[in-house]
């Protein structure tokens, strides 16, 4: 298992390098010329010229490109990822600070889009298409179908509005009320809302049609009818054996969705007010503030490579085959 | 009058397919008295699968079921008690749900019939000869008759009244299939197990079983027993099944079979390994001191070959038999370089294939093509015939002077195959028609070589004979060396004039066969003797 | 292989992400209220806003009057970490946005009273006194005053925040606004004396940057540490009227009322300033009762309006959109095609497609200010009149176009800020028989290739004005502010009676004289455009009706800016 653990990381590593790199070029084509950007952004009128040269020279702008990049690079393996271009302030602290809260609104969109997937893929794989049940299989199924079309910005606009403002429910946003202290209980109870949003506005649908399918074709897998001949309750059934593989597909999807995830996070983070790294890109996107972009690419794509990992090595635990493949079959 | 272990009237199973309704079973009515031995045979389609199924609850969901079924007067469709019917299947590694392991299943099914996973594990462990720690292993990790006795462990762990054995012993070689039914035997004798044992194997139902019940397309045409159903048969289809049995075969009976064919070799009764030096000149493929490790689970070491020296010569037919474990598989991928061996040299006229590089050997592939034993699962779903056949052309296109769709045409037509079954997919085959494919497809880039690992065991009865002679006729037509690996030594005559055995990764014995006889035709066989010897073979 | 419960897996994934949870609370940079019995307090609070919460939730969401009955000010704004890093970093001076901070935790030498006109009134400096020539400023400071830790204020911490200022390697956005400025002395402990190096009126308004405490920050700029990265920007002392007690990036900032105020502690003790993304978060808390009070536009009038508990207010703004024109490019040379480009705008159309018909046609560079000025109608919307003076400079129209020696006319806009205007603007013009060429960008692009080589442009979108003293526009519109002096002027517009105009004004102190110059400026613009002159759009802000004290109107346009310059005496019901 160790070995098939690290096997992936070495995968994903060159990958992240190939991010960063490929970031640092299309930021770098931008049109413009960053250094009179940057005096202008500080100058609160008329930037002053003779500053542009400066800046220029500070930043070591007119060097090659792979030697920015190795510098760049070279400063974030030491865990340094520079300074702000806007007001100087030192980017790794507030990428940390940001990272934090990113994780758990991710994290626990990914467990609503599964837990939400399971139940309600479960519900339409389990239910006989006849009488009631077809009207749930139904609406569910078309509620996937929609839940694909509608961006995700526009959901949780409209959740906002609909759950937090007009029915109260929820809190409006922040990770806290404002004004009260940070506390587990006040942090659960704004994450909610946004949470679920995210779940529902990336990757509901599609976990949910991949359960259902799942479910209906193992249910009448071979070693399901198996089981069935061994008098082995419904029940039973679908809890000891149709989850197990259903959900196997389900794991190797979150690990290809998850930069869909880590996207549908940041328009959340900035409807919700989630202090994120979602609000810190959109801004720093707005800025042109070239290191805080690329510090939080570079933590995204982390974040989307670690969660791939994750998935990978889930699929290992509950999937035999995947584990235990032979090196040279 | 007892009740009767098993009373089926008018069965009839529906199977609702997307776009038609297939009428599986169409009223059987069969029953069998406790102890019973019962054989339900018929060739594939008949219904015999579906029948056991119906009795042990493991029907499709697009069946549907009417009719009565009971089990020791207990009506089946009304109530199901655990443990009672119990039922073997044949594709046994679909059985076990494939993220637990085979004691995991042992257990729930202990645990749901209420009896002591302690004792009957173990029990059922032994019965069937399976290796105590493969217990704790998963079904993909299992060789074929490993798993097929998995299968049959987790069948009798709760000691049933009834059980269903749906072809379980296809995948072991005879030696294998006698020890594992010997003991299902005397199992069912201490347990009063009554056993209906579904195949089309003959030659098993007249060793093994008491009575017989033979349908076809849906029907019982025939219910009676076994001695006299065979010798004496009264419905046609039965005697279209006796008719297409391949002859028994022994090895003594092959060995002494031996005739002189050509000229410049050695005589039939030289039994000793070919002559290298002769035969390594012109060898297609040629095998030095091969040797082969794997790592076992838990680090255990295991020589799967040692030392195996074979050669193949142009046009040369040789069998490889052994029981399984014995190294046949492996020798196979190190023939065919699709893996190498830890020791010794691969060479293919001549030259050492585990010396190029990759793409010089990939160029030489076309020189070796393989047909396998199981014909679902080498091929893609979604592919069509026509993409199967063809697929080998696409990396060789030099190998195919014709148009393509031609050349299709005429490898189905070549293999016995409607041209206008190159749009359908595998699932819409039958088996016989796919591993026909597969030949067709092994056969496309013209290879020199035609490796076949059990090509034939997971076919019908009457469906090997023509297969194997297929592949005698093509290979004498073509010129095309073959490397037939087979548990059963029945085709032999038929299709190889050498083979050689292997036991535990060595060849410990190689025989000639003489020409193969296209011909040979088959008797109908004796009565059974009481004994289980093996029927000799008739000329 | 170790068989690892599905189960096992899902409590060690909620246990991370609790402890991610956790993990943020490492925020908490109590400066002031770092005790025990702060905190003791807060969580009494959080108490007892809890068991308030739990009211409101279940409430239908017409919102309530706010939180917290009356403890707190909630107030909604954008570019929150914004704020934090120029107030304190850029040594912000009001009327930059930034000052909504500024006015909450800072006070300056002096502060700017928006009810007299903007007026530079004492705040820190009790009384000053100018020299006659104009060029000596002596403040004398109250001795009342301490800094949020206890500390007393004294001249020590002006001379400390002004040489800092002016200190090039600190990179403050005011330096430039105080340019003058030749030297800062403190002769005692209460006085500080500025001397500028010319005279200058608006030093004044300038000396209203936020003052820092020498004891804190003092060591660390002398080391050398940027002033974004000193531990003195993480836990900001001022002299305001609330204290820095937590940050949350991103989030929120909260602030504690200062019992030592100068001018009384302030009747709402705590103060939030909650970040929102943009006007419709903002409009969606509001509605949800959870800020007091928000910035909104035009397109969210239609969601608050009506809501329960708060009042819509909306005021003029002083902001006036243009479009800025190269008086250089051959095209644009003759007075009377720029002219003639006012005359041709339709501002009505601009005002109802982009403000939702609120909006006022701007007709000169100057609206609102704090002198009085009369408008011209010249440079009004008048197509007939534009046409003719189009004919006049040369201009033929051929079948709907407009042709220079033969060659249809084509202008470039520019655009960094307000694409929607832009478009707008251009569509008006290529009715009117121009055609319009636009380039969308980015701001700090367009602007830095303005500021780098103007000659390429011919015209862009701009926004400017005058909410205080009406010499801001000195730097768009003087002859010498040109852009290699640290001017606005980007395309050296020069006109004589501009220039003598708004000299004049600046030398003056009497305000009637400068009014008197600023209409001879507004005529002498007029009749010499710089700029196609649009609109002014109105600032609409959402206020609780629980809060009072606040000014109407001082509801500006832009973040706004000086609705706070009384907040201490603000009371929350």
């Amino acid at each position: 298992m160790t070995r098939y653990v690290l096997g992936r990381i070495a995968t994903l590593v060159p990958m992240l390098l190939v991010v960063c790199a490929l970031t640092f070029a299309l930021l770098d084509l931008a049109p413009g010329d960053p250094a009179l950007r940057i005096a202008t952004q500080l100058a609160n009128g008329p930037p002053d010229l003779s500053r542009v040269d400066e800046l220029r020279e500070e930043l070591g702008l007119d060097d090659p490109l792979p030697v920015r990049f190795g510098r760049w690079l070279g400063g974030v393996v030491q865990g340094d990822f520079g300074r702000s271009a806007i007001d100087g302030s030192p980017v790794t602290e507030r990428v940390l600070d940001a990272l934090g809260p990113t994780l758990l609104l991710t994290g626990s969109g990914l467990l609503v889009s599964i837990v939400g997937g399971l139940v309600l893929g479960a519900t339409v794989g389990l239910l006989p298409d006849r009488g009631p049940g077809r009207l749930a299989r139904r609406a569910i199924m078309a509620m996937t179908g929609v839940s694909f079309v509608i961006p995700a910005f526009l959901v949780a606009l409209g959740g906002l509005w609909l759950f937090a403002v007009v029915l109260g429910w929820f809190p409006a946003g922040g990770m806290s009320d404002p004004g009260e202290p940070r506390t587990i209980g006040a942090t659960l109870e704004h994450l909610v809302l946004p949470a679920v949003i995210l779940g529902i506005g990336t990757n509901l649908g599609v976990f949910t049609r991949l359960i259902a399918a799942g479910v209906e074709e193992q249910m009448d897998a071979e070693f399901v009818r198996n089981a069935r001949s061994r008098s082995i309750g419904r029940r039973r059934i679908v809890s000891a054996h149709v989850v197990r593989t259903s959900i196997i597909p389900l794991i190797a999807q979150v690990g290809a969705s998850m930069a869909y995830l880590v996207g549908g996070a940041y328009a959340v983070e900035v409807v919700f007010g989630w202090p994120g790294l979602g609000r810190m890109a959109v801004e720093a996107a707005q800025d042109q503030d070239v290191t805080v972009i690329l510090a939080v690419t570079v933590i995204s794509g982390l974040v989307v490579v670690a969660g791939n990992l994750l998935a990978d090595v889930l699929l290992g635990v509950i999937d035999p085959r995947v584990r235990l493949a032979r090196s040279d079959s | 009058m007892t009740t009767p272990a098993l009373s089926v009237r008018d069965l009839r199973v529906d199977l609702r397919l997307p776009r038609s309704t297939v009428e599986a079973v169409r009223g059987v009515s069969v029953e069998a008295e406790r102890g019973c031995r019962l054989a339900l045979v018929g060739p594939s389609g008949s219904g015999k699968t579906m029948v056991a199924r119906a009795v042990a609850g493991a029907l499709p969901r697009s069946a549907r079921v009417r009719g009565h079924i009971e089990a020791t007067g207990i009506d089946l469709r009304a109530e199901r008690p655990p443990g009672l019917v119990a039922m073997a299947f044949q594709e046994a590694a679909a059985a076990f749900n494939p993220t637990r392991t085979i004691e995991w299943h042992l257990r729930e099914s202990c645990r749901v019939a209420g009896v002591d996973p302690a004792r009957a594990i173990p029990g059922a462990i032994e019965a069937v000869g399976l290796d105590p720690s493969h217990g704790s292993a998963y079904a993909f990790e299992l060789s074929g008759g490993q798993v097929q006795r998995a299968g049959l462990a987790l069948a009798i762990v709760t000691s049933p009244g009834l059980l269903f054995a749906d072809e379980v012993t296809t995948a072991l070689d005879r030696e294998t299939e006698s020890e594992v039914l010997d003991r299902l035997g005397s199992l069912a004798r201490s347990r009063s197990m009554t056993v209906v044992f579904v195949t089309h194997d003959l030659a098993l139902v007249e060793r093994w079983a008491d009575e017989i019940a033979v349908m076809d397309e849906g029907r019982v045409v025939e219910r009676g027993p076994c001695a006299r159903i065979l010798s004496r048969p009264s419905a046609p289809e039965t005697q279209l099944l006796l008719e297409s049995r391949m002859p028994e075969v022994t090895l003594d009976a092959l060995r002494v079979m031996g005739v002189p064919d050509r000229p410049d070799r050695e005589g039939a009764s030289d039994l000793s390994p070919a002559d290298d030096a002769t035969v390594a000149a012109d060898a297609v493929i040629d095998v030095r001191g091969a040797t082969k490790r794997f790592e076992g689970k838990r680090g255990r070491r295991i020589d799967a070959l040692d030392r195996v020296d074979l050669s193949v010569g142009a046009g040369e037919r040789i069998a490889v038999v052994g029981r399984s474990g014995s190294g046949k598989t492996t020798l196979l991928r190190l023939l065919a370089a699709v893996q190498q061996p830890d020791a010794g040299v691969v060479s293919w006229n001549g030259q050492d294939v585990n010396g190029l590089d990759r793409r010089s050997l990939r160029s030489q592939r076309w020189r070796v093509q393989m047909v396998f034993q199981s014909p679902l699962a080498a091929f893609d779903p979604c592919h069509s015939v026509a993409d199967i056949v063809a697929a080998p052309i696409r990396s060789f296109p030099d190998r195919c002077a014709v148009e393509v769709g031609r050349r299709i045409d005429e490898l189905l037509g070549a293999v016995g195959l409607d041209p206008d079954l190159a749009g359908r997919r595998p699932d819409q085959l039958s088996g016989g028609q796919r591993q026909r494919v597969a030949i067709a497809r092994a056969l496309s880039v013209e290879p020199e070589v035609l490796l076949c690992d059990e090509p034939v065991s997971s076919l019908d009865a009457n469906l090997r004979r023509s297969v194997i002679e297929l592949i005698a006729r093509l290979c004498a037509e073509r010129g095309m060396a073959l490397v037939f690996i087979t548990h059963d030594l029945s085709p032999i005559p038929l299709l190889c004039e050498r083979g050689v055995v292997m036991e535990e990764g060595r060849i410990v014995e190689q025989f000639r066969v003489g020409s193969p006889r296209l011909e040979a035709t088959v008797a109908p066989a004796e009565p059974p003797s009481e004994s289980s010897d093996p029927a000799t073979l008739r000329s | 292989m170790q068989r690892v419960s599905l189960r096992l897996l899902a409590v060690l994934a909620a246990l991370a992400m609790l402890s991610a949870a956790c993990g943020s609370d490492s925020d908490d940079t109590s400066g002031a209220s770092g005790s025990e019995a702060d905190v003791a307090a807060e969580s009494e609070e959080a108490a007892d806003a809890d068991d308030a919460d739990e009211g409101e939730s279940d409430a239908p969401a017409d919102a309530d009057e706010g939180s917290s009955e009356g403890q707190r000010l909630i107030v909604g704004t954008q570019f929150l970490d914004d704020f934090v890093s120029r107030s304190i970093v850029g040594f912000d001076t009001p009327p930059a946005y930034s000052s909504v901070l500024a006015q909450f935790v800072f006070d300056g030498l002096l502060e700017l009273d928006p009810t007299q006109g903007y007026l530079p009134v004492p705040d820190l400096a009790e009384s000053f006194e100018v020299s006659d020539d104009g060029l000596v400023y002596t403040f004398t400071l109250r001795e009342d005053v301490t800094w949020h830790d206890g500390e007393p204020f004294t001249s020590a911490d002006v001379v400390f925040t002004l040489t800092a200022a002016l200190d090039p390697a600190n990179q403050a956005r005011t330096a430039a606004d105080l340019a003058a400025v030749a030297s800062v002395t403190a002769p005692d402990d209460v006085t500080v004396v500025v001397e500028l190096s010319r005279p200058f009126a608006p030093i004044l308004q300038s000396l209203s940057l936020p003052i820092h405490p020498e004891h804190l920050l003092g060591a660390e700029l002398e080391a050398g540490t940027p002033p974004g990265e000193t531990d003195y920007a993480a836990a900001p002392i001022g002299t305001g009227p609330y204290m820095w007690a937590e940050y949350r990036p991103g989030e929120q900032l909260l602030l504690d009322a200062n019992p030592r105020y100068y001018k009384g502690a302030p009747a709402i003790p705590e103060a939030v300033l909650v970040d929102v993304a943009d006007y419709d978060v903002a409009a969606a808390r509001l509605a949800a009762g959870e800020i007091d009070l928000s910035e909104v536009t035009g397109a969210q009038l239609g969601l608050v309006d009506g809501l329960d508990g708060y009042a819509v207010n909306t005021v003029p703004s002083t902001n006036v959109f243009a479009i800025s024109l190269n008086v250089a490019d051959p095209l644009l040379e003759d007075p009377r095609v720029r002219i003639a480009l006012n005359n041709l705008v339709d501002r009505q159309a601009l005002i109802d497609l982009i403000e939702g018909g609120l909006g006022e046609p701007a007709l000169s560079p100057l609206i609102n200010t704090s002198v009085e000025i009369e408008t011209g109608t010249s440079l009004a919307t008048d197509v007939e009149a534009g046409a003719a003076l189009l004919e006049d400079a040369g201009w033929v129209d051929e079948d709907g176009t407009w042709t220079v020696d033969g060659e249809p006319v084509s202008l470039r806009l520019d655009d960094g800020f307000a694409p929607q205007l832009a478009e707008v603007v251009a569509s008006s013009l290529r009715d009117q028989g121009i055609d319009v060429q636009l380039n969308t960008g980015d701001y700090s692009d367009i602007f830095g290739q303005l500021f780098a080589d103007p000659s390429g442009f011919q015209l862009f979108t701009y926004s400017f004005g005058a909410p205080t003293d009406p010499d801001s526009i000195y730097i768009l519109f003087h002859s010498q502010a040109t852009l290699a002096n640290g001017g606005f002027n980007a395309f050296a517009y020069a006109n004589d009676d501009v220039d003598a105009a708004l000299d004049r004004a600046r030398d003056e102190t009497d305000v009637a004289a400068r009014a008197e110059a600023y209409a001879a400026f507004q005529e002498a613009a007029a009749a010499d455009p710089a700029y196609i002159l649009l609109h002014t759009a109105p600032v609409h802000m959402v206020i609780a009706d629980s809060l009072d004290g606040w000014d109407p109107g001082l509801v500006e346009y832009q973040f706004v800016r000086f609705l706070w310059w009384n907040v201490e005496e603000w009371t929350k019901s």
